[in-house]
């Protein structure tokens, strides 16, 4: 008997003990994913569209003109010189290097470039999208009303009609820009080209000779750049791109009456937004539903990203930028230092004195792959570059070996607020932002990215992918 | 039932009733030590550091009272970012009702959010 009732005590004290190890039943934290859906829900957030890859006659017209050295005076650089697939569409360079540069990438070097680019060139992921109201880093292509296609750029009343979006506006800049493309009256191409486009004359940089100021003759300069493209004048038809160059324009454009740069500009932006739009990308996925596509280490990130870390009250929306201006206290490159010609940003295009030493917020999907880092290359690391935001302030009272101060009194004071609050934020928390920045990169492989290069190029021209 | 038959259930009684006892003393010290123990020993950090991070999202809503001359697209967003910060607040207690209700005392909560907040110092 009592052998009986030692036994019911035992399960009884059994059962108290099990219970004791779990003394919440089913109440738990709220889960990461629980948080996860709360962000998404606050924020709205949703997958970004994916746009199908679809090779149109525009497409091939656009394909051949960003790749062809062709549109540059010295016909040694083309638009993938500075937006290469293997650098995310980036260059790899703290400051890139146009004409009088050598070499790919990050290896590229300066060997007879008059003057230095004075920006990091920026990625081209998903220019297309709704989001995007300015170009460059101190936004100077501006979108004034996206119903009537309006902007407002550096060539105010003279750019070209017919410009079918902001990228087609942005991509006429580069043509025109000696340090970019266009190069310097006096200018000759290499005499290690094919025979055909050996010791040519630069004729577009001849066209701003007189004044020295190339987009005061922007349309002088567009013109030039067709009638090397297409022929239109006599001197050249024989040329033997241009048949290629016309065959492709009137599959593009079957209802042209004539060529414009703008027809250019638009075939340039459609291949731009046809291939460097972002597929799927592991967030995106989370967002689609697949609770499995991040790790716990990301999600986590994004909670940081969104909740304590701030990232979202600039870095927002689907392309993760809000296309404003901000300064984050970022130093100048030494050459701007030593000679205390300051970058002051967004000031030079607007003038207003609350927009000094600000840079448009760059978007952030595929980020991991565009090193280095803010509008002038200046922090290598994407780790440093999130932690600049932790202490946008460790630079004020430096010194630069020069003696002069890493960033002068006006740049210290410019430092956006929010950030000068300070964000707590420890090395291990940036560490989950980066795992969660990674998730925003392209899920397809290298080889998928690379199908938007093209084997050869009309003008027969070398070219840099 | 005559004073016979309880004589002879008495032992049987007296089993029944120790084993009552024991099984009263053991939900005592179960309810009142070993729960609050374990639930304390799974929650103790884990609270601390929600109260950190709730205190500190509830330090943050003042930059929205001083707004940081922030543009109202920037200010829309900084109340999200802050709504989302604050979910460790509702964490905070959620993880202080489990406390609660596993027996710790209130006091026990409070020595954890003073811990805590030395450490940082």
């Amino acid at each position: 008997m009592l052998n009986f009732s030692s036994k019911h005590l035992s399960i009884g004290l059994y059962i108290l003990i099990a219970s004791t190890l779990s003394p919440t039943g089913s109440a738990q934290p709220i889960s990461i994913d629980g948080k996860l859906n709360k962000i998404v829900q606050v924020f709205g957030l949703k997958p970004i569209d994916s746009k199908e890859f679809f090779i149109s006659d525009k497409y091939l017209l656009g394909q051949a003109l960003f790749y062809d050295p062709l549109l540059s005076g010295n016909r040694d650089v083309s638009c993938s010189t500075c937006h290469l697939v293997d650098y995310g569409t980036s260059d790899g360079l703290d400051l890139s290097i146009g004409v009088g540069g050598q070499g790919k990438g990050a290896l590229r070097v300066s060997i007879s470039a008059k003057e230095l680019h004075p920006r990091n060139s920026m990625d081209l992921w998903n220019r297309d999208h709704n989001n995007v109201s300015s170009m460059f880093w101190d936004g100077r292509i501006e979108v004034t009303s996206s119903v009537t296609n309006k902007f407002k750029t550096p060539l105010g009343q003279g750019l070209p009609a017919g410009l079918d979006n902001l990228m087609a506006a942005q991509s006429l800049f580069p043509l025109i820009t000696p340090n970019e493309m266009l190069g310097y009256p006096g200018n000759v191409s290499s005499i290690f080209n094919a025979p055909e486009h050996t010791s040519r004359t630069n004729e577009y940089a001849e066209e701003y000779a007189d004044t020295g100021v190339a987009i005061l003759h922007a349309d002088e300069i567009f013109k030039s750049i067709l009638a090397r493209i297409f022929g239109a004048d006599t001197l050249q038809d024989e040329e033997s791109w241009h048949a290629t160059y016309l065959a492709l324009f009137q599959k593009a454009y079957p209802e042209a009456e004539e060529i414009s740069i703008s027809h250019i500009a638009n075939a340039l932006a459609h291949f731009i937004e046809v291939a460097f739009a972002t597929r799927g990308s592991k967030w995106d996925e989370y967002l689609a539903g697949k609770t499995t596509a991040l790790t716990p280490i990301s999600k986590q990130g994004a909670i940081l990203f969104y909740g304590k870390g701030r990232c979202a009250v600039c870095h927002s929306g689907e392309t993760f930028s809000d296309y404003n201006f901000h300064s984050i206290g970022v130093i100048d490159s030494d050459w701007r230092i030593m000679s205390s010609e300051r970058d002051v940003g967004r000031y030079a295009v607007t003038g207003n004195d609350k927009d000094k030493y600000t840079f448009r917020t760059p978007p952030l999907r595929n980020a991991a792959n565009t090193a280095p880092y803010f509008h002038n290359g200046t922090v290598d690391s994407l780790f440093e570059a999130v932690k600049h935001h932790v202490q946008p302030l460790r630079n004020v009272n430096r010194y630069h070996e020069s003696g002069r101060f890493l960033l002068n009194r006006e740049q210290a004071d410019s430092i956006s607020p929010l950030l000068v609050q300070g964000l707590e934020l420890n090395d291990m928390e940036i560490v989950s932002i980066l795992e969660f920045l990674n998730s925003l990169s392209f899920a397809h492989s290298d080889e998928e990215l690379r199908k938007v290069i093209p084997d050869k190029v009309p003008s027969g021209l070398g070219f840099l992918y | 039932m005559t004073w016979n038959n309880i004589m002879i259930h008495l032992p049987k009684l007296n089993t029944i009733l120790l084993g009552a006892i024991l099984f009263l003393l053991a939900t005592q010290f179960y309810l009142v030590y070993a729960k609050p123990f374990f639930a304390l020993k799974k929650y103790a950090e884990i609270y601390g550091s929600l109260h950190l991070d709730c205190e500190s999202a509830l330090d943050h809503e003042n930059l929205l009272v001083s707004e940081l001359g922030l543009s109202t697209s920037s200010l829309e967003q900084l109340r999200k970012s802050l709504a989302i910060e604050k979910l460790s607040c509702d964490e905070r207690s959620l993880v202080r009702n489990i406390l609660l209700s596993a027996g710790v005392e209130e006091h026990q909560l409070n020595v954890i959010k003073i811990d805590q907040e030395l450490n940082i110092l």
